[in-house]
């Protein structure tokens, strides 16, 4: 709107122009030259340009060029456009003015998207962050989230490294035990957005309180992330190119055993094991005396799987249009090659976006389509076992090759090594495992404006996902454990879609100094997800891999899930003198996932802020404190992220028995349903303030927010007495949460000189407890995690350390003292570790806080939070004429990590790789020492849940280090090129941890297991959350085009 | 003329904000039944027994983990698995976080649930004939009371439940005292066993017999010395008349001779029917198996994992006495692989010439079955839980206590003779009870070896309570160097202690 304007004015600027020309006769100049934006250095179309006191004026092309007449050589032009700073400049004689145009460090007036409408950023009331999207772009990832990474106070972004994984994000920390993720709304339409191209992104926003997201209030508990993509402007085509390609290494290590130490440790554990198990042996292998003893391999697996990946991605932009018609589109290619050996994990994106926005007099309409296709492979894995737990923990006695086994990959034996890791390299050469995805996002609108203020607008949209999960394993011999005689096939298909009609009214109105906007709207959602699963064995090579070559085992099935929403709701905002701003949202869902007794719920919410600057009592400071805003907010969301049809109990027709070798049909119920569910309810609360010093060159915010979720639908495990299994637990609405937190964000920026910079930082803290848990409030345990009321969700939770044993005598007074004959374990032995009495129970059965002289499940306590107490992120970017820096980082402190590939490394209880640490383990010789004695089988359970098994989580990670240089545009211009940079970058460059294991930033498998890095099980469905590789470290070259 | 156009847009406008009904919301859950329409017919109460016997196949139950509990902790069989929930499992030093308990624990109380929602239905169905009706009530009393003897004698302190879920108070019940869950059980196989038929033909050979119901009264009555009851019903299995003993003791143990004349219960197991899914855990999935991964696991390495393998002292105990060939004894061949053998088609010698002492799990194995190993898991050989003659050396076992010493020599020796063993009848009869008892507890390991009954005998027979004996198993298998007591019985699963605040812990852990 404001564009537009100031886009007549130019006009009008222009057309008088042309009438003053011809009537001076004075020495006229021509000025000419070209105006670019001061970081991105891309030119900037539609700058206004005065002669200053005079109406002369005119606008830059498409390519950022101006020219225009000057009568007085000692004038001075502006420039200006809206967002930027304005720029005055001397003219002095020069025919040629470059000029390099600062953004407003926040461009108060900049429209922001807050759902169903637009408002402008100083007018803000709720709590909305509005992510940089230049900035983010930098960073080469195939996923939007990730680049959101340490940019937004209050928004805590876990990701593994895997090509197309797919972060977790958390909004304000945990509200809900089901799902937490935001919702994502992409040009109007709800969508998944991995897979999006970030290249194709136009603006972000962050909604973070009730406030902002009440509008979405049914699916806004966690916060909402609205997304638009760019959209093309009047005037001639403008085309875009900008590509990158990099090297990526996975740096970190594991400090493993080499072969000598291995054999030296297995050994011994075996022989302080042979005390109760004399018939336990020394493994062939590893026995000197045997003719099957290795002396001759010492295979470093780190170094046999790790290799140089490479990242690439190649986007070309066409825009343009007419005054009343434009266009957008945009190409996308990006490749992600393997940093291990085999197959995966991979992804490759082919990616179309085309939008266009046509208006005739009071109607307006326009489309936007995404279309992505997506080839991900991905690590294979057999049982639960982890790609990366078996690269660390494979012998060093074994080689990666042999020619004498079935598939010319080397194969531990149980008898004569003991081992059963599989072999890695192996694994991920012959297993195939990859998912083919073709995603539809598609939206359209149309909107009609009765008269000025009124506007109806119609917006339909719709996403489809698609998807072919193919996974084929040859027959194979990769370690005893990991035989396949029977080639088996899966082919698993299926298809997610959501539609959504919505419709709104909108109006605008301004009485006198009052300004009001009301919105009135409804919206119907339905979704389906259908799947077919097909499996086929018995294939016989060379392998055709269709289900058809299957020679057994051959069966197809199939399921399909259906959800529906309806909704209304409404909006008023108001606001009195540009002081005052108030703004009310009610919004009425009904979801189909509720019983019809329970199926409505009412969201509604208020916010309102105080402009003070504005005050006329400020205005003596208004050069010192250039804004200073008072916001506050309150409201209700609901969240209906369960399973479909839960609250209808069902019968499992797949029961089958046989008799007499004929199938006898079986059916009976096996898991419980629960009537009663209802929505969950998060109330939350917002206080912001908003600062701005020296014409806003400091701007900080602070807020505070506390979130209550009530009736959190939340599958309480439930005792297995009616046999149901722990996941099968029925849904119900069990628990309560608090979620509270600071979020500041500051940045200082300098455009007034030729070296022009800016700084950014931000922070957050975030503390949970729950409040109440389902059915008698009964803990939740999770792995070494307890989450119990007046806890942290999924508190690290297991036994502490009192020491090691040095003698039998020390075991056996402690075993005359215990009520039972018995402190610990009936085989502890000096060098295990001794576990801390701190609980006992009296006679009837109550914990008494007291040390009881026996060590059992009662002596477990709380041992850390998987949460950190503040996480962070900061940027920098500065420009010196040609030249751009940019540096982001970001971090937490103050969580711990159950990291369990080192845990599964110093163990010292198997036949596995052992981790160096335990060099220095106990032994009668080697007494002063925290790590215990090595003994296969840990008849003592040393590796029970304790605080050995945690390490501090806290990181500073500099995610990306990039330096540009932009050609001058005279070079430039020659080539009819309007603007060319080009940069080199290097991404998670470094970390600083105390952490050992690959990675502190990680995707981990549950909220109830945050702290706990598996790093495993990446394609257990085809968008798990959970694990895959660490983040690598990326060397990157790109280049960025105008033409 | 433009107010009326923008008149008629607003209604229009209007007319699409609420077009939209409230029965848009209701949708049906599209893949199954709902559980307000079942249990309505005859149909159904066959479905839902057979899911009950269904039970019978999770990893918690025949499927893996039953055997591993039942087998590893006898003196014929230990655990050389490196996976510790396995090996620790004989060895008495299970964790308490293990899914060895859970998994135990969850699957036999499926197998009560199931049953549980027969028997709170059944009455409430029209049948096709009352005894159609009497067969579906039998089987689900036999299939609880089962489930309850697995559940009590691996856990000892175990909720009693005897009705389906109804409310969310159902999900934490107390312990029941072990004596109250025997009672149930009596009851449970004490009603069967007069509903139940004497024998079935065609589709449903296999189901839950009078005699199988009878014969686990017995061995329930024997569990806990009450020897009197115990005679009665397996005296009454006998006078059924209808099993015998097999001619050849192997045959008792491979996919050719299922439900034979010596069967009096097994589990049904089936490559060739069902799909290839495992189902371990959790609801069964339209892909199932019905089979077994009881073979891998017990089978010795390379052909399977290896988790199980016999002892020496069991093979020697064989070698106590030979037949009247003067050979060695048949089982011995029949129920471990030792050197001489042939599996899966291969030399035993060739195989294991490193390792020329190694035995190995043979008996429910697929050794001859011409597949190269056990590795696709699926194992179709019945789990034969109750054989004719172990109701014979039960039978002995009552008429030694109750001081019938020539009826328990003369059973004794009918066992004995299938497998040519030399004609002590006349010496048996002559011993006194200590003597007889000893000759049984020998007779016995030899007869179930691994068959898991091994365990459950020395416990019965107290001698873990006997630090002699006690230091004799230990010379036996190394595993009891872990064992202490209260460890007879597994702990309480902690993830149930955890969910279920009203259990307490065994005692012991």
């Amino acid at each position: 709107m404001k564009r537009k304007r100031m886009l007549s004015a130019g006009l009008t600027a222009l057309l008088l122009l042309f009438f003053t020309a011809g009537s001076s006769l004075a020495q006229v100049l021509t000025v000419n030259g070209t105006v670019v934006d001061a970081r991105t250095s891309t030119p900037l179309p539609g700058v206004n340009i005065v002669v200053q006191g005079t109406t002369v004026g005119t606008i830059t092309d498409v390519n950022g060029k101006y020219s225009i007449r000057v009568e007085n050589p000692s004038a001075s032009l502006v420039f200006s456009y809206v967002g930027y700073v304005t720029q005055t400049i001397p003219v002095n004689n020069r025919s040629v003015i470059d000029v390099a145009m600062s953004e407003e460090v926040v461009a108060l007036n900049e429209l922001v998207v807050i759902g169903y409408g637009t408002q402008r950023r100083a007018d803000l009331t709720g709590s909305i962050a509005v992510v940089d999207v230049p900035e983010v772009s930098k960073t080469a990832t195939n996923d939007i989230t990730k680049a959101l990474q340490g940019q937004v106070a209050g928004v805590s972004i876990q990701s593994g490294g895997d090509p197309g994984a797919v972060p977790q994000i958390l909004i304000r920390g945990i509200g809900s035990f089901n799902n937490n993720t935001p919702l994502y709304i992409v040009d109007g339409a709800v969508t998944p957005i991995n897979d999006l191209p970030l290249a194709s992104v136009e603006s972000i926003q962050v909604l973070k309180d009730a406030s902002a997201a009440a509008i979405y209030g049914s699916r806004a508990a966690n916060g909402v992330i609205i997304i638009t993509t760019k959209r093309g402007a009047a005037g001639k085509l403008n085309v875009t190119y900008d590509g990158y390609y990099g090297w990526q290494n996975i740096t970190k290590r594991y400090d493993v055993c080499n072969r000598e130490e291995y054999q030296m440790l297995v050994n011994e554990a075996t022989r302080n094991a042979q005390v109760y198990d004399p018939t336990l042996q020394i493994m062939p292998a590893n026995d000197p005396t045997s003719p099957y003893f290795v002396d001759d391999v010492d295979t470093d697996w780190q170094k046999e799987v790790f290799k140089t990946g490479n990242i690439n991605q190649h986007n070309l932009g066409l825009s343009g249009g007419s005054e009343n018609s434009t266009f957008n589109v945009n190409l996308n290619y990006y490749n992600q090659t393997p940093t291990v050996v085999g197959k995966g994990p991979s992804y490759k994106r082919y990616g179309v976006s085309i939008n266009s926005d046509h208006k005739s007099g009071h109607f307006r309409f326009g489309e936007s389509v995404h279309y992505t296709y997506v080839d991900q492979r991905f690590m294979t894995f057999l049982h639960d076992g982890t790609m990366l737990l078996y690269t660390v923990n494979a012998i060093p006695t074994l080689p990666v090759y042999d020619p004498t086994t079935i598939d010319g990959y080397s194969s531990a034996s149980k008898v004569i090594h003991g081992s059963y890791t599989a072999n890695v390299v192996g694994m991920n050469n012959l297993i195939d495992s990859k998912t083919d995805r073709y995603r539809f996002v598609g939206s359209m609108y149309g909107e009609y404006e009765f008269f000025e203020g009124l506007k109806y607008k119609l917006n339909l949209s719709f996403e489809r996902t698609d998807w072919r999960d193919f996974w084929f394993k040859p027959v194979h011999d990769l370690g005893w454990f990991y035989v396949n005689n029977i080639a088996k096939m899966n082919d698993n298909r299926g298809y997610g879609q959501t539609g959504t009609i919505e419709q709104t009214l909108t109006f605008d109105k301004t009485i006198g100094k009052l300004k009001l906007t009301a919105m009135a709207g409804q919206s119907a959602l339905n979704t389906d997800l259908l799947r077919t699963y097909g499996h086929a064995e018995g294939f016989s090579a060379p392998y055709f891999k269709v289900l058809t070559q299957g020679t057994s085992g051959i069966s197809a099935t199939s399921d399909e899930y259906h959800s529906r929403l309806l909704s209304y709701f409404g909006r008023l905002i108001l606001n009195y003198d540009d002081k005052y701003l108030l703004t009310a949202t009610m919004r009425r869902d009904g979801s189909s996932r509720f019983s019809p007794q329970h199926r409505w719920g009412n969201f509604p919410s208020v916010a309102a802020a105080w402009k003070v600057h504005n005050e006329s009592f400020m205005s003596g400071l208004a050069d010192i404190i250039s804004q200073l805003k008072i916001r506050a907010s309150y409201g209700v969301l609901g969240n209906q992220e369960i399973g479909d049809y839960l609250y209808q109990g069902y019968i499992n027709a797949y029961g089958h028995y046989v008799f007499n070798g004929q199938l006898a049909p079986g059916a009976s119920q096996y898991v419980f349903n629960t009537p009663d569910i209802r929505w969950e309810e998060a109330r939350s609360s917002n206080i912001g303030l908003d600062f701005g010093f020296l014409k806003n060159k400091i701007l900080f915010t602070a807020e505070y927010f506390y979130r209550k979720t009530d009736d959190i639908l939340v599958s309480v495990p439930v005792p297995g007495v009616f046999g149901s299994y722990p996941w099968e637990s029925p849904t119900i609405n069990g628990a309560a949460l608090e979620n509270k937190g600071l979020e500041f964000s500051a940045s200082y920026n300098n455009f007034d000189g030729e070296f022009k910079y800016s700084i950014g930082a931000n922070l957050s803290t975030l503390k949970n407890k729950v409040l109440s848990l389902g059915y008698g409030n009964n803990p939740i345990y999770g792995e070494m995690s307890r989450t119990d009321v007046g806890h942290e969700v999924g508190e690290f939770y297991g036994w502490l350390i009192d020491g090691i044993f040095q003698n039998q005598s020390e075991i056996d007074a402690l075993n005359a003292a215990s009520p039972i004959g018995r402190y610990q374990e009936v085989q502890t032995s000096p060098g295990d570790i001794k576990f801390k009495d701190i609980n006992g129970r009296d006679a009837n059965g109550k914990l008494t806080g007291k040390p009881d002289g026996m060590i059992n499940d009662d002596d477990r306590t709380y041992l850390g939070s998987a949460y950190p107490k503040f996480t962070f992120g900061f940027n920098f970017s500065g420009s010196y004429k040609n030249f751009d820096l940019t540096v982001t980082a970001h971090g937490v402190y103050g969580n711990k990590i159950n990291n369990t590939i080192r845990n599964a490394l110093i163990s010292g209880a198997g036949w596995d790789n052992y981790s160096r640490e335990l060099l220095d383990r106990w032994t009668p010789q080697n007494t002063n020492t925290n790590v215990p004695r090595v003994v296969i089988y840990d008849p003592n359970h040393n590796m029970r849940a304790s605080s050995r098994l945690l390490e501090d989580g806290s990181f500073l990670k500099i995610s990306n280090v990039e330096l540009g240089y932009t050609l001058p545009s005279a070079l430039l211009s020659l080539a009819k090129i309007s603007s060319l940079r080009l940069y080199v970058s290097a991404q998670n460059l470094l970390t600083f941890t105390k952490y050992t294991g690959f990675d502190p930033d990680f995707n981990s498998e549950s909220i109830f297991s945050r702290g706990t890095d598996h790093a495993n099980e990446p394609n257990k469905v085809f968008n798990a959350f959970s694990g895959g590789l660490p983040n690598p470290r990326t060397i990157m070259i790109g280049v960025k085009a105008s033409f | 003329m433009k107010t009326v156009k923008y008149i008629t847009l607003l209604g229009l406008t209007l007319l699409l904000f609420f077009g939209c009904s409230e029965d848009w919301l209701d949708l049906k859950n599209p893949n199954a039944q709902t559980t307000d329409t079942f249990w309505k017919t005859e149909t159904d109460i066959e479905k839902g027994v057979n899911a009950a016997y269904r039970s019978l196949n999770f990893d918690g139950t025949f499927m893996r983990f039953a055997q591993c509990a039942l087998d590893f902790r006898g003196d014929d069989c230990w655990s050389p698995s490196p996976w510790d929930v396995l090996s620790n499992t004989g060895s008495f030093r299970l964790a308490n976080n293990t899914i060895m308990q859970q998994w135990l624990w969850i699957a036999f109380y499926g197998v009560v649930y199931r049953a549980n929602q027969v028997l709170a239905h059944v009455d409430n169905v029209q049948f096709s004939s009352s005894a159609k009706k009497d067969q579906f009530k039998g089987e689900a009393l036999f299939l609880r009371g089962l489930g309850y003897y697995y559940l009590v004698t691996f856990f000892n302190n175990i909720p009693l439940i005897l009705r389906p879920y109804e409310k969310s108070e159902d999900f934490f019940p107390s312990q029941a005292k072990p004596e109250e869950v025997w009672a149930q059980i009596y009851k449970d196989f004490d009603d069967a066993s007069k509903l139940l038929p004497v024998s079935y033909t065609g589709k449903d050979i296999g189901r839950a017999t009078k005699g199988a119901a009878l014969a686990f009264l017995g061995k329930c009555y024997l569990f806990n010395h009450d020897f009197t009851n115990a005679d009665a019903k397996f005296k009454s299995v006998i006078d059924l008349g209808i099993y015998d003993l097999m001619p050849n003791y192997g045959d008792n143990f491979t996919e050719e001779f299922e439900n034979n004349i010596e069967s009096i219960f097994e589990i049904q197991f089936e490559r060739n029917v069902g799909g290839t899914a495992l189902n371990w855990v959790g609801q069964p999935s339209a892909d199932g198996s019905l089979t077994t991964a009881r073979a891998i696991t017990f089978a010795p390495t390379p052909f399977g994992w290896g988790d199980a393998a016999p002892t020496q002292w069991i093979v020697n105990e064989f070698k106590v006495e030979s037949t009247i060939d003067g050979k060695d004894d048949p089982r011995l061949r029949a129920s471990i692989f030792y050197s001489g053998d042939t599996l899966y088609g291969q030399l035993f010698d060739v195989v294991y010439a490193t390792n020329p002492n190694k035995l190995g799990c043979k008996k429910y194995t697929n050794y001859k079955s011409g597949r190269p190993d056990e590795k696709d898991w699926r194992s179709g050989i019945n789990e034969r839980l109750m054989r004719y003659a172990d109701v014979l050396l039960m039978y002995a076992e009552t008429q030694n206590e109750l001081d019938h010493r020539d009826v328990a020599a003369h059973y004794i020796q009918m066992v004995r003779n299938r497998v040519r063993l030399p004609d002590r009848e006349a010496e048996f009869a002559a011993y006194t009870k200590e003597q007889l008892r000893d000759q049984l507890a020998h007779e016995r390991a030899l007869e179930f070896v691994l068959e898991g009954h091994r365990f459950d005998d020395i416990r019965r027979w107290g001698w873990l309570n006997d630090p002699a004996k006690v230091a004799m198993l230990k010379t036996h298998d190394s595993e009891f160097n872990g064992y202490t007591a209260g460890r007879e019985y597994f702990s309480i699963p902690q993830a149930e202690i955890e969910t279920n605040p009203n259990l307490k812990q065994n005692p012991g852990y």
